[in-house]
């Protein structure tokens, strides 16, 4: 084995969430809309951009590393914000007295569950055709919602 | 011919983590850079054993630059 690498935090999809998350862990948010979102943390300014289906921070890994060291705690609260959407959405469709309101929420509902699966899928799809174009074969298995991608090429 | 292997997995909340076997020096992060730099934030490659091993190829490429650059 000659590395390893572990994404620091869960992929934050959901804009609602993710500001959330982000407050409770101290950050001030300067701004935000479904692009990105600007704040403050520990005295320094970041702007997470939507890219690839989740907000992301672009930043020199040789430079700025430690200083991101705040994300290392986000996924935890960024999970308990969504389950808490989730419940929250499942009642107002319970409780919603129109028809045409519960269709609007449950719409609402079914795409907030279905956005981690399509970024689950996209990154698949992306990891395999990036594969192939740097000459890897590639075995794909599933298990227990766990997607497991092996690449082999010889040098 | 050497084989060089890189394991990606996807778990249920979209996180993902990779682990490369039988790639040497830098060329471990240029490959995992290549292939998952787009899709996340490459901040923290825990470095093993072989790592520390310089690549042939890139060794080879050292030599032949130094040899290009003393004449």
């Amino acid at each position: 084995m000659s590395g390893v690498w572990t994404e620091k935090s869960v992929p934050m999809t959901d804009n609602e969430c993710a500001v959330e998350a982000l407050e409770e862990i101290g950050a001030t948010i300067l701004a935000s809309n479904q692009n990105q979102i600007r704040i403050r943390i520990n005295g320094q300014e970041w702007a997470m951009q939507r890219n690839h289906g989740r907000y992301s921070i672009r930043f020199n890994r040789r430079t700025q590393a430690n200083s991101l060291n705040w994300m290392n705690s986000i996924g935890p609260v960024y999970e308990e914000a969504v389950q808490r959407k989730l419940r929250r959405l499942r009642t107002e469709e319970e409780t919603a007295q129109l028809e045409s309101e519960r269709a609007e929420i449950q719409a609402q509902r079914e795409a907030f569950e279905n956005q981690r699966q399509e970024l689950i899928e996209q990154r698949k799809q992306e990891i395999l055709e990036k594969a192939k174009t740097l000459g890897y074969r590639v075995k794909q298995t599933e298990q227990n919602g766990q997607i497991r991608m092996v690449l082999v090429r010889t040098a | 011919m050497r084989e060089q292997r890189i394991t990606v997995t996807i778990d249920a909340e979209g996180k993902m983590s990779a682990k490369t076997d039988g790639l040497k020096g830098e060329t471990c992060i240029e490959e995992l850079e290549a292939l998952l730099s787009e899709l996340a934030e490459l901040d923290d490659v825990k470095h093993t054993r072989e790592y520390r091993e310089k690549d042939p190829r890139s060794a080879q490429r050292n030599s032949t630059k130094q040899r290009l650059g003393g004449n």
